[in-house]
């Protein structure tokens, strides 16, 4: 038993690493397209970074399934931890993407970043308790869906693609956060929920 | 329908309860298991069935058991025991008998052929059924005993199918089998559920989970959960069950 434990840790350990260098790149994806290009050298490396761990994950918990055959809560972390690790993965690859667009956008959707880092708090809490984190996330989401929607209003006239890009993008993570949250959910009680 | 239904069945060996207050409906044509830690009273549940329990002189009955509505207390044992056919886990064929005798000596004796030729396409088919057939058909004068285990096990089945049960139980059918030999009984157990009711008990979830449709957890004698096995396997209801599979108790 000890066995399955700590490997079950230490897939853990790798996810939350996983969780904090996503945050870390949308963070400094907010940061490029306010202007400081100077952060994309550590977008690209938190990137490469995401890539490998997805990989260890993948690897991690396919032998985990091979080797110890798990059902129940156990099974359900494996099968999730996969899906996870693939969408913190995702993020990270959206968050360099934007930082290398070239555009301005519109100040209001700025706002999008708050909601943003509370979606990966809310998230981050999820790995301890899922009381009440559908909810909370399916807020968050919609906040952003709603400012995804007013910035197409207002690029509406711009044919500049990068900037529509950049919006869809920062709505995307969204959603890829919100599906985070419903594997954890998934993970602790069993259900299969939509968060949107 | 309902195969076999226990309604508040309480086992004692002397004074001791093993199996508290079961309360089970085991539908037609499907496999269910009875899983659990050892000693926690699945081969005793098991062996009420077919009231094999009543040969042990130590153990007492409460409760009722039913084979499709009725009590099999209110039923000839010899009878029930024919509707309810039994494998156990040690392969237990008529070591000097041959393999065509081990087959057709339940037909003989219960005087439930009329013919020789009837009595040779019964065996025929029961070793067919048992997928036996195929290795032993140019075999049928050699003794049991110079069969593999896992042979064995599968004339063991046949001799139980020859009788034309309703309900099949087996009691460990692959404890003391080869991965390969397991593997062939598993298989046999998924294509005759089409025509029998069976009820395996196990002691391995793995199995329990690879073989069944339905699943019981059964603990100190306790009936903890039971269901379909998708659903128990992936999200047991109880905290108990939870432990069990993924091995943390104890």
């Amino acid at each position: 038993m000890r066995r399955i434990d700590e490997r079950i840790e230490a897939i853990r350990k790798d996810i939350l690493q996983m969780h904090t260098l996503s945050k870390k790149a949308v963070e400094l994806s907010f940061k490029a397209m306010k202007g400081d290009k100077s952060v994309i050298r550590e977008i690209s490396e938190i990137e490469r970074h995401t890539d490998m761990l997805d990989t260890d994950i993948n690897f991690a918990c396919t032998t985990f399934i091979a080797l110890f055959q798990p059902v129940a809560r156990d099974l359900r972390f494996a099968l999730s931890m996969i899906r996870i690790s693939s969408s913190y993965e995702r993020i990270a690859d959206l968050a360099q993407e934007i930082a290398l667009y070239e555009c301005r956008m519109p100040e209001s959707f700025f706002e999008a970043e708050r909601y943003l880092m509370e979606m990966f708090d809310v998230v981050k809490s999820g790995y301890e308790k899922t009381e009440g984190l559908r909810e909370r996330l399916v807020e968050l989401d919609t906040r952003i869906d709603d400012i995804y929607v007013e910035t197409m209003e207002v690029l509406e006239n711009d044919c500049n693609v990068d900037a529509v890009l950049t919006a869809r993008h920062v709505e995307r993570i969204g959603d890829l956060l919100a599906k985070i949250g419903a594997r954890l959910i998934f993970v602790e009680e069993g259900r299969r929920v939509w968060v949107k | 329908m309902t195969a076999i239904e226990t309604v508040n069945l309480t086992i004692y060996y002397g004074q001791k309860c093993v199996v508290k207050n079961v309360n089970l409906k085991i539908p037609e044509n499907i496999v269910f298991a009875i899983m659990g830690p050892s000693g926690c009273g699945k081969s005793t549940l098991l062996r009420s069935f077919n009231r094999l329990l009543e040969l042990n002189p130590n153990a007492r009955v409460e409760g009722d058991v039913r084979l499709y509505g009725k009590s099999v207390y209110e039923m000839n044992p010899i009878e029930v025991r024919r509707r309810i056919g039994m494998v156990f886990q040690q392969p237990n064929p008529f070591p000097h008998m041959s393999v065509f005798d081990n087959v057709a000596l339940g037909l003989k004796l219960n005087g439930l052929v009329k013919s020789k030729k009837e009595l040779r396409e019964i065996v025929e088919w029961a070793l067919k059924k048992a997928a036996l057939w195929d290795e032993v058909k140019d075999r049928l004068r050699d003794p049991a005993s110079a069969l593999s285990g896992g042979q064995q096990q599968r004339l063991c089945i046949a001799r139980a199918l020859a009788m034309k049960p309703e309900v099949l139980l087996m009691d460990e059918p692959t404890a003391n089998l080869d991965p390969v030999a397991t593997e062939k009984i598993e298989d046999l157990i998924y294509e005759l559920k089409e025509d029998y009711t069976i009820v395996v008990v196990t002691h391995s979830p793995s199995q329990a989970a690879r073989v069944s449709d339905y699943v019981a957890f059964l603990y100190l004698g306790e009936l903890v959960e039971v269901g379909k096995t998708e659903k128990v396997f992936e999200k047991p209801e109880n905290e108990l069950t939870e432990r069990y599979l993924t091995g943390r108790t104890g």
